[in-house]
């Protein structure tokens, strides 16, 4: 599903988080995967371990701590749905700036 | 190397979600510190009653570190298995093999940092090409040495014979002929030329397959030593026995109390564990090393909160009082005494008289301080000291009474003694305070831990290193070259988070006991503590492409795949969650069921096997009300069991399902009740089949397979069941029942 703050804001106030989950990850990924392309215009995103692996050749440090806070929650399974959505959200807000 | 580690404030606001979405975490802490962790210490106090306070803390200190290492024994597990799906590929498309092997000597990718700085970094091409960077020039080697290996005129003979169009197979055949007519060789002899002849002929094709025997044997010989590893942690620590305890109440309460007796007696030695291992096949011990490394993930963690309470709560000088061996050997002598004799004391109701009904219920909770609910505890002891009490007979010499006296004479000695063991267990703001601590440092620690993976993936800087390089090799490995060698130590990184979050940390953390808190020290302990639980989910992780390619290979498990629960109302689409469970039916006494991120799960699934579909995994609710969190080879005893089991008439419904469920795993077999009829033929007759559905994990459609191509299911108009509606339950494998 396209990223639309709209539909986002729809889906949490149905309470579809794990919509919302979904679409936040993905364009968090959007947009870490374009600011390294304009160091690395041949990158294309395979998985998120790849992603965190790679980032600190193209991001500067504020972008990597975005990527390791991504890789941490989709890879350590603790995350209940609530938290995952706010830390989500967090992050959302700190990369959009 | 600079870590940007968020505010403060953004920290300590992370850290209380975590602490509010975990309610049960204090519970569960308190619940394993009294009833497995001060055992621990007790017993390593009992078996050397005159260790001093800095052996104690040596000890703990290598416990930590063997913690550490086992769960590093998976580190080069799955970079050779990645090698070992190169190879697979190769051998299913021998074609490509000259197109790869020319790509990797292109000056733009003709080595490991030029294809790392490609487009095919993190890619399955670049995975290739590393590969053959690994091996061309052990091939090329070996190639050569056997050709100047062969007799005179073998190697033309065998050129001419390939250049005619003669078939590889052919021309071995007649070469091993031609050799064993000419030299009338020993078997021994005969075979060592078989094997140059095939590398000559058969060339690279040869070559893989030899390393993939090898590859497969050293993959083997790892996950068993693994596996062994993490279970002889976990059950040092006590987590088998706990699991045991879950699974007895809960076989017990569908009327399996004898199934669970012959499953608790599966204990076998070291050696004898890793024998049964090493019967299992590669995929099996996959499963079961992903399983171990879950499990881990979970018990490292709990246990890391065990010692970071005992740091906070100054444990160790606690346990090495006079007063507490004073209390052990009072424990020692006690044990011996039957309720009976407690009903002298017990019902002593004076408040002056020593010993009175108080001091024992104060003795009952100093030995047994597990026990939360003292009501439930002290009723039933009630009830047993009230029947003896009919019986006058049973009410035996006060010997208890002599022994309290004999240890503690004067209320005074009583009193003291039993205040010094009451300073040991933590009060609830204590580890309320130890639960707050580390929630918040695993912000920190964690970034601290990611940017360190990702030096440690580039091999790029040197780290400040305080540990020897035996240690170091010894405690992190020598991880393949793809991730580099670590070198590092902590020191540098809690000092970087301690001038980030000092004062604002101690600001936070003080209390009256501990008014000036230490981040830099605590931030040592909790790397060290929190490192093996980092990395179980870092390998659990790494491990999905194996898990991945094991399931999809329907000749390793006949029922593996995704866990759904719920579908649509035509049940032609699955809905599937963040988090998405996986469900294996092993060669072992329990299905494993583990967890994936579904973005994850989809993006290597799109990237390593060109699709996003996988099977289904079929009838979880089997296993409904029964934890899986020890699992075990079968052997002979109890496949006897079950087999006899199974035909018990007397079983209920769930335990027949469950029953039927084990018994199937010990012949691959899937139970009849999961299998659909079918007719044969024309006549009436019908068979059983295990109709496989398969899930599109990127938007839940459903499907079966027809002529080989994936066809969309029929929809069915079905009433959903309980067990498909009720899904919290099933879906996380980490509960934990007391």
């Amino acid at each position: 599903m396209k990223f639309n703050k709209e539909i986002l804001a729809e889906k949490f106030n149905e309470k579809e988080y794990n919509t919302c989950i979904e679409m936040l990850t993905n364009e968090i990924i959007r947009i870490l995967s374009n600011n390294i392309k304009t160091e690395k215009p041949d990158f294309k995103y395979t998985n998120i371990t790849n992603l965190r692996n790679i980032c600190a050749d193209y991001l500067n440090p504020q972008k990597q701590a975005i990527v390791f806070k991504l890789h941490e929650l989709m890879t350590q399974d603790e995350y209940s749905e609530e938290q995952m959505l706010a830390e989500l959200l967090m992050l959302y807000k700190k990369i959009y700036k | 190397m600079q870590i940007d580690l968020p505010q403060f404030d953004d920290a300590l606001k992370s850290s209380k979600l975590y602490r509010q979405v975990k309610p049960e975490e204090p519970r569960f802490l308190k619940e394993y510190y009294l009833r497995n962790f001060l055992p621990y210490i007790e017993n390593i106090i009992r078996e050397n009653p005159e260790i001093t306070y800095e052996e104690l803390n040596q000890k703990l200190k290598l416990d930590i570190t063997d913690i550490n290492e086992a769960i590093f024994e998976a580190s080069n597990i799955y970079h050779n298995y990645l090698d070992l799906l190169v190879i697979k590929y190769f051998e299913e498309n021998p074609e490509k093999v000259k197109y790869y092997m020319d790509l990797s000597k292109d000056p733009k990718y003709d080595s490991f940092e030029k294809v790392h700085k490609s487009e095919y970094e993190g890619t399955f091409e670049g995975n290739i090409l590393n590969y053959l960077h690994t091996v061309t020039s052990t091939y090329e080697k070996e190639l050569s040495e056997c050709i100047d290996g062969l007799p005179d005129g073998y190697y033309q003979k065998i050129q001419e014979d390939l250049n005619k169009g003669n078939s590889p197979k052919a021309v071995f055949e007649s070469t091993s002929k031609r050799f064993k007519t000419e030299f009338s060789p020993n078997f021994l002899t005969v075979k060592n030329f078989n094997d140059v002849a095939k590398m000559v002929i058969y060339g690279f094709s040869e070559y893989i397959k030899v390393d993939s025997d090898f590859l497969k044997k050293e993959i083997k010989t790892s996950l068993v030593s693994s596996i062994s590893k993490l279970n002889f942690q976990l059950e040092k620590f006590g987590f088998i026995e706990k699991a045991k305890r879950i699974r007895q109440v809960q076989l017990e309460r569908i009327g399996l109390s004898e199934l669970s007796k012959k499953l608790d007696k599966m204990t076998s030695s070291p050696n004898e564990f890793e024998n049964e291992l090493n019967n299992l096949s590669l995929g099996n011990l996959l499963a079961y090393n992903v399983f171990y490394t879950n499990r881990y993930s979970k018990e490292a963690d709990i246990l890391s909160k065990a010692f970071f309470t005992a740091f906070q709560c100054d444990l160790l000088h606690k346990m090495l009082d006079p007063e507490v061996s004073r209390f052990f050997e009072f424990k020692d002598r006690i044990k011996k005494h039957t309720e009976t004799d407690y009903s002298v004391i017990y019902n002593n109701d004076s408040t002056t008289e020593y010993p009175n009904k108080a001091d024992l219920s104060r003795i009952m909770r100093n030995m047994f301080p597990v026990e939360i609910d003292y009501n439930r505890f002290f009723s039933k002891k009630v009830t047993n000291l009230v029947e003896a009490r009919r019986d006058s007979s049973k009410v035996s010499i006060p010997g208890l009474l002599y022994e309290i006296k004999e240890i503690y004479p004067t209320r005074e000695d009583f009193e003291k003694s039993m205040s010094k063991i009451e300073e040991i267990f933590p009060s609830d703001e204590q580890y309320e305070m130890v639960l707050d601590k580390m929630a918040f440092l695993h912000v920190p620690v964690t970034q601290t831990l990611e940017a360190i993976q990702t030096q440690v993936y580039n091999s790029k800087d040197s780290f400040d290193t305080h540990l020897s390089e035996e240690d170091e090799l010894r405690i992190f490995g020598n991880i393949s070259r793809k991730k580099g060698l670590v070198r590092y130590s902590h020191e540098p990184y809690s000092e970087n988070i301690g001038r980030v979050y000092g004062e604002n940390y101690n600001e936070t953390f003080k209390t009256e006991q501990n008014p000036d808190p230490n981040i830099v020290e605590d931030a040592n302990k909790y790397f060290r503590i929190f490192t093996p639980v980092y990395y179980s989910y870092e390998f659990k992780n790494d491990a999905l492409i194996a898990l991945l390619s094991a399931i999809k290979d329907e000749n390793e498990f006949k029922n593996a795949g995704i866990i759904v629960n719920r579908f649509n109302s035509d049940r032609t689409n699955a809905k599937l969650n963040f988090s998405t469970g996986i469900g294996i039916d092993p060669n072992l006494t329990s299905a494993i069921q583990l967890h994936y991120n579904r973005q994850n799960l989809l993006d290597i699934l799109s990237q390593y096997f060109g699709d996003t579909i996988l099977p289904a995994y079929e009838g979880m609710e089997d296993f409904c009300g029964v934890s899986n969190q020890i699992i075990r080879p079968f052997n002979k005893d109890v496949e006897k069991y079950l087999k006899k089991l199974i035909k018990d008439p007397t079983l209920c419904n769930t335990a027949k399902n469950y029953v039927s469920r084990i018994y199937s795993l010990t012949s691959g077999k899937i139970p009849d009740h999961l299998c659909s009829e079918v007719p044969v033929g024309n006549g009436k007759k019908t068979r059983l089949v295990f109709k496989r559905r398969y899930i599109d994990i990127k938007n839940g459609n459903i499907y079966q397979i027809k002529d080989g191509k994936y066809v969309p299911i029929e929809p069915t108009n079905v009433q959903q069941n309980d067990s498909e509606k009720a899904v919290s339950a099933n879906e996380r494998d980490d509960s934990y029942e007391i």
